[in-house]
């Protein structure tokens, strides 16, 4: 039997610095990438050379994956979920200090390396499981209320 | 409904299947009819992705006031505008 081409749209949790975590999807699928490069690369045409946003090439990756996070302002749940309107998850990112987009974005390269090595591996019959798990999915979890169930974590190296 | 029974109504939640929107569940109800009964979910449906709504697990999620109800699905049958659902035991 071949292997399994559906990407499941699961939740990884990564911890970030000063206690803060952000939620992020494990993989992402065909559909979610050709939005990632139709926002870096909208002019491309074939045959001639890619024009790249620059500008958008790093929050691009993190708009793809990013579906929460616990981070808060003056005292309240900042909003981030997956239901926003892609222009309001990106005024909310674009306000952000620039340390913080900077760690969430190298938090997100990571586990992005990370899954596509496995993701490799595993096509060449190599295995290539860690042994983390996804945790539940939580679309709503970035409004800042959990619903109480345990949750099992992944934690990222923090960005220095 | 019998003792132990409970009912309760919404105007409107979602489907996910994941991270990913299944459809939109309008006018609610989710019936216990008893305290070992999972529950049922009926109601009105719209924006459905039917390939989504074929996968598992899916999980019916209403945010409310205070925070999130997140209920499993046990099945899950979607004729036209009409879903019926249901509930599986909280793990």
């Amino acid at each position: 039997m071949g292997r399994d081409r559906i990407v499941e749209p699961e939740l990884i949790r990564l911890t970030i610095s000063d206690g803060d975590y952000i939620d992020v999807k494990k993989r992402l699928n065909h559909g979610e990438y050709d939005d990632h490069l139709a926002r870096i690369a909208p002019y491309q045409t074939p045959g001639e050379p890619i024009r790249m946003e620059t500008r958008q090439i790093r929050t691009s990756k993190v708009l793809a994956y990013l579906l929460g996070w616990s981070l808060t302002h003056k005292g309240k749940p900042i909003p981030m979920a997956p239901d926003m309107p892609e222009n309001a998850r990106l005024d909310v990112l674009n306000s952000l200090d620039r340390q913080t987009f900077t760690e969430i974005h190298q938090a997100i390269s990571a586990h992005e390396d990370k899954y596509d090595a496995e993701a490799e591996a595993a096509k060449n019959g190599q295995g290539g499981e860690n042994g983390s798990s996804a945790i539940s999915p939580s679309p709503v979890s970035a409004t800042g209320v959990t619903s109480g169930s345990a949750l099992s974590t992944e934690t990222s190296t923090p960005s220095s | 409904m019998r003792e132990g029974g409970v009912t309760i109504r919404g105007v409107e939640g979602r489907l996910y299947w994941g991270y990913l929107p299944v459809g939109t569940v309008r006018a609610w109800t989710v019936t216990r009819h008893s305290p070992a009964d999972p529950g049922t979910l009926t109601g009105t449906v719209v924006d459905v992705h039917p390939y989504r709504a074929s996968q598992h697990p899916i999980e019916f999620v209403v945010t409310h006031k205070h925070g999130v109800w997140r209920w499993p699905l046990a099945t899950l049958q979607i004729a036209d505008t009409s879903v019926s659902a249901t509930l599986r035991p909280p793990e």
